[in-house]
């Protein structure tokens, strides 16, 4: 009985390991095949050349599809795009429209039919001064206009009756013109109109109640109307003229992709194009996405992370309009006026052999843009980025994900340190020391090298990809007795008491957490100790010296602005009606902190500017400190990346919103290519009034180029030490404690810290 | 019976006896195979989560943090080296010592007076209160009463007296004293009452027959019966305490003052700053001290039974 069952058993045994044998060697060859099939296909970009040369600055033309043609005007010309040709022509008529007047948006026909949403220039009083120096003012008034256009670029407005204030709700602000050539238009108070092709007359359909102005986009029957901040979506049914009410999963896609997407404060970077009956593709910094109407999912077709799409430019613009041509295939305007295709090829490779992790306390655009063109040079490579501080962790949670993350051989590969503790992981051997790699990661010119590889102590352990100047802009007969933060605290003390209670700065609607916050990154150098740790004895000097400030800038003239506290006091700085300025400015980028204010000397002589606070140090803020992980799993890719970061391409794209360490992209920036793209304006006692920048001269290029080549002392602090001093600092400034009491709060911080 | 018959007989219930106790041995193993089936779940899971993490914890603690090279003692050098350790060793202690007592003679007396009325079953339920209570809204309550524009501050500014930074200041010590106790109060005292009424109420019934005061009573009748409660009191208590960290922490981060400072709010930022080396010859250090603390209780609980 015994040796039956065990016979038994050993030939069973027997057979199940031959048949796991043929059956694994033929799953593995039907797998491997099956991963080949599935492999194969995706979307490949190729750039349509011509949108660029054709249109300088924002691109207002979006995509009409008539049959199997796509086109777009992209301005005021009579250029106009086809995809049956694949270029720009001229082969329609101008509109008739002032140059003064600015498109808002404009959709015409190859036979040069459409409409157009236009404005009378910005409004306001606008001086400029010609190269002999003759200045002309010009006052306009700012308006909204709408109108069809005819064939031959005559534009019919349309009226919606009564008064054309915006603040009335009654102004268009968008509209869309379908392949048939029927045109819908919505306004600020969410109306909707079908407007007559031929007579410009308008029908309301319906209201859709919104709190934020709503984008129109159709899509076969229904109208899709969406805002890049609010988390829902209205789709309207022209068929049966009511509302679609089934969009919980649209609603959903919206809520996670679009209006929570925390990128950047833009938010129109999307846009819904039609596809085959009933789909909708919606385009948008996270890629292509296909969603059937009443389906239950929202499918990815082109991942955003490695599109020329995915990426903003300047102002933030990443996508401009999108259009679905058929076949698989997209059109999309992306930043920097490049019109884009993605095509569905069957043949192309699909394979993500690697994947690149990239920790992060917090996410922004200039990681994102980074990520995006390595993504391009290495499509090959997944990057994944975690955000440790997304959705509302703490700096404790992230780092203890991070700790976890390495302690179980899951590290990331690339560590971006703003923010950290970047001596201590430093000292605990998480960061891997590139000394040996970056003379061939560094890009062709050099780089800042006091900026960029400030983290250098025997080993290199990280590389930063962009930097923020502190800086100071004061009357000129006031600049030279700053020395230090003190001398600074004197002189805001001195003008208080001079100007009777007239000065530079307000911190009207500014929270004192915000203005400490901002004081430490500009004079963080100076209560630093040699190790680059805060010292505590400095910090009472510290907390006394914004006090001096903050009481001294209190003033309450009713007419300030909103504060950017990042872009701390361009704008204060730019008021005129005062007899005196000092603002400390922290400088972040080249066309809206540095030009502006190198071009606000013409305006006012009197001003003069002074790289750094402190005299005994060339402070800086360094960011996107980049650093591979000891125990990466893929450090080469992870080096790569670092190079990525600092190539002339993705440098030049940081620009933007950043000062960047390629030196090349530094130098063209600045001195060859500096001209604000904006203008800007000072409050005088007639009213606002517009100046258009100017370019640097050479004593201002030299002054700048001096102070960063010199560059010595890198402000940083880690996340927790920061919160702690501006919550200790703005506890004081409010009044609610002491200087004493503040100040033994942040020791006791500080102590404790030390002494672990 | 003959001799040979006796001898025989005497033989086979010996033979009898052998057998018996062959099959005796062998029935033992399967007893103590049976015994490890149900053991074995339970062993796994402490193995699992328990022995191997603490194993690889005293492993690491030899190694440096990150990179994993051999360290030596310098791990435990750099701990008691380290002022943080010292003064979260110190802080934990005092606290223990200030609140073992405090909470365990408070709970007794507030027992014992219970034990003496008749309807003590509505006050039981009562006195889990604390214990159900979230931590995380007990430490809002604190806040709205403790911090420095809190209502108790309020009062006190209100009458033109200064206002006191409760959790900023050595106070915060004695708050967190009072968090302690009034969290684990109700649940103490229920652990006395029950000790309490399990003592037959016939022997001081027949103390006071012979004349026994309630004095007496209590000191040679019921002290002496309490001793299984003392001690299973004395060892939750101790626990409990270590887990005050949520309520510190939740008041007053990860850096409160340093008076409340303790063990739990050093591990805690160790781990943030990865130094994991320092961590595990700590939380080595902190085990000794612990087991032998708990071994010196059961051995001098262990003489006292015999």
């Amino acid at each position: 009985m015994n040796k039956k069952k065990i016979t038994a058993a050993v030939m069973s045994l027997i057979m199940v390991f031959s048949a796991a044998g043929c059956s694994s060697k033929t799953d593995e060859n039907r797998s491997r095949e099956l991963i080949s099939e599935v492999q194969k296909g995706r979307y490949i970009e190729t750039e349509i050349p011509g949108l660029s040369e054709a249109q300088d600055g924002y691109c207002p033309g979006e995509f009409i599809k008539s049959g199997d043609n796509v086109s777009f005007c992209p301005d005021f010309s009579n250029v106009i795009f086809t995809s049956a040709g694949d270029s720009f022509e001229f082969g329609i008529n101008d509109i008739k429209l002032s140059d003064e007047c600015i498109i808002g948006k404009i959709m015409r026909q190859p036979n040069g039919a459409g409409a157009v949403l236009y404005y009378d220039n910005m409004g306001g009083t606008f001086e400029t001064s010609d190269d002999e120096g003759d200045e002309t003012t010009v006052n306009v008034d700012m308006a909204t206009h709408f109108g069809v256009i005819a064939p031959d670029g005559s534009i019919i407005e349309t009226e919606l009756g009564g008064s054309s204030a915006q603040t009335d709700g009654r102004e268009i602000y968008d509209f869309e013109v379908t392949s048939d050539g029927r045109i819908f238009a919505v306004t600020y108070d969410g109306t909707v109109y079908e407007i007559d092709p031929s007579t410009g007359k308008a029908e309301r359909l319906t209201q859709i109640y919104s709190s934020t102005p709503l984008k129109l986009d159709i899509c076969g029957k229904y109208i899709f109307f969406t805002s890049g901040v609010s988390e829902k979506v209205y789709v309207y049914d022209l068929e049966a003229g009511s509302l679609y009410t089934n969009t919980d999963v649209l609603d959903n896609f919206w809520k996670n992709n679009i209006s929570n997407d925390n990128l950047g404060e833009y938010t129109d970077n999307y846009d819904l194009c039609e596809g085959e009956e009933g789909t909708v593709y919606i385009v948008c910094l996270k890629g292509i996405y296909r969603y059937v109407l009443g389906g239950n999912t929202v499918e990815q077709l082109v991942d955003g992370s490695c599109s020329s799409f995915g990426i903003t430019g300047s102002f933030g613009n990443g996508i401009g309009y999108a259009c679905y041509e058929g076949n698989d295939s997209f059109l999309v305007q992306c930043a920097e006026n490049k019109l884009m295709r993605y095509r569905f090829d069957p043949e192309a490779d699909d394979v993500t052999k690697n994947t690149l992790r990239i920790f992060t306390l917090k996410t922004s655009q200039e990681l994102m843009t980074a990520v995006n063109f390595y993504r391009q040079s290495n499509p090959s490579v997944e990057v994944i980025v975690e955000e440790g501080m997304a959705d509302g962790r703490t700096y404790e949670d992230a780092m203890k994900e991070l700790t976890t993350q390495i302690v179980s051989d899951t590290p990331p590969d690339v560590i971006i340190l703003d923010d950290m503790d970047i001596n201590s992981l430093k000292e605990k051997g998480a960061l891997a020391d590139i000394s040996g790699d970056i003379k061939a990661l560094s890009p062709e010119g050099g780089l800042l090298e006091g900026a960029a590889l400030w983290n250098n102590d025997g080993g290199l352990y990280s590389a930063a990809g962009a930097f923020s100047l502190p800086s100071i802009a004061c009357d000129t007969g006031d600049i030279d007795s700053i020395k230090d933060f003190t001398t600074l605290a004197d002189l805001a003390e001195k003008n208080f008491d001079k100007k009777n209670n007239t000065f530079a700065l307000s911190l009207e609607d500014i929270p004192q957490e915000n203005f400490a916050e901002n004081m430490l990154l500009l004079n963080g150098s100076e209560i630093l100790d040699e190790k680059g740790e805060p010292d505590t004895a400095k910090i009472k000097t510290f907390y006394e010296n914004c006090k001096r400030i903050y009481d001294a800038s209190s003033i309450n003239d009713g007419a300030m602005e909103q504060y950017d506290p990042f872009r701390l006091m361009t704008s204060l700085l730019t008021k005129d009606t005062i007899s005196s300025t000092m603002a400390p400015v922290l400088m972040n980028d080249y066309k809206s902190d540095i030009n502006l204010l190198t071009s606000l000397y013409d305006y006012k002589k009197d001003v003069q500017i002074k790289y750094g606070i402190d005299d005994s140090t060339h402070s800086f803020i360094p960011k996107l400190n980049t650093a591979v992980c000891s125990s990466a799993k893929e450090p080469e890719g992870a080096k790569a990346f670092i190079g990525s970061l600092l190539s002339a391409e993705t440098q030049e794209n940081l620009s933007n919103s950043s000062l960047t360490v390629n030196r090349k992209v530094f130098e063209k920036n600045f001195i060859d290519d500096n001209e604000s793209v904006i203008c800007f304006s000072l409050m005088t006692d007639e009213g606002e009034k517009f100046y258009e920048p100017k370019d640097t001269n050479e004593a201002e290029e030299k002054q700048l180029m001096d102070y960063i080549d010199k560059l010595d002392t890198a402000v940083i602090f880690d996340s927790q030490t920061k919160d702690e001093i501006c919550s200790c600092c703005a506890k004081y400034l409010r009044g609610e404690t002491d200087l004493d009491t503040a100040v033994q709060e942040t020791e006791s911080f500080l102590s404790l810290r030390n002494k672990e | 019976m003959t001799y040979i018959e006796k001898s025989a007989a005497a033989s086979e219930s010996k033979a009898d006896l052998l057998r018996r106790a062959e099959e005796k041995e062998r029935r033992k193993p399967k007893r103590h195979f049976k015994f490890l089936q149900f053991l074995l779940p339970g062993a796994l899971g402490t193995a699992l989560f328990v022995l191997i993490p603490f194993g690889d914890s005293l492993r690491r603690s030899f190694f440096t943090d990150i990179t994993g090279e051999w360290n030596g003692l310098n791990n435990y050098k750099a701990v008691f080296q380290n002022e943080a350790f010292r003064l979260a060793m110190k802080n934990t202690v005092l606290f223990t010592a200030v609140c073992l007592p405090l909470l365990t003679v408070l709970s007794f007396i507030i027992a014992y007076v219970l034990s003496g009325l008749k309807r003590v079953q509505l006050i039981r339920s009562l006195l889990l209160f604390p214990m159900a209570v979230p931590t995380a809204t007990m430490v809002l309550i604190w806040k709205v009463l403790f911090s420095d524009h809190g209502y108790i501050n309020g009062i006190i500014s209100a009458h033109g007296g200064e206002t006191v930074g409760f959790l900023g200041s050595p106070k915060a010590f004695y708050l967190l004293v009072g968090t302690y106790i009034w969290k684990n109060l109700g649940y103490t005292v229920l652990l006395w009452l029950t000790g309490i009424n399990s003592i037959p109420s016939s022997l001081c019934e027949a103390a006071k027959t012979d004349g026994a005061g309630d004095v007496q009573c209590l000191w040679h009748i019921v002290l002496p019966n309490l001793k299984p409660t003392l001690y299973t009191v004395t060892i939750i208590s101790f626990l409990n305490s270590f887990k005050v960290f949520r309520e510190a922490y939740l008041l007053s981060g990860a850096y409160p003052h340093e008076s409340i400072y303790l063990m739990q709010h050093l591990f805690n930022n160790w781990f943030v700053k990865m130094d994991l080396g320092k961590m595990a010859a700590a939380s080595a250090c902190i085990f000794t001290v612990i087991f032998i603390a708990a071994s010196l209780l059961k051995s001098v609980w262990d003489k006292e039974e015999q």
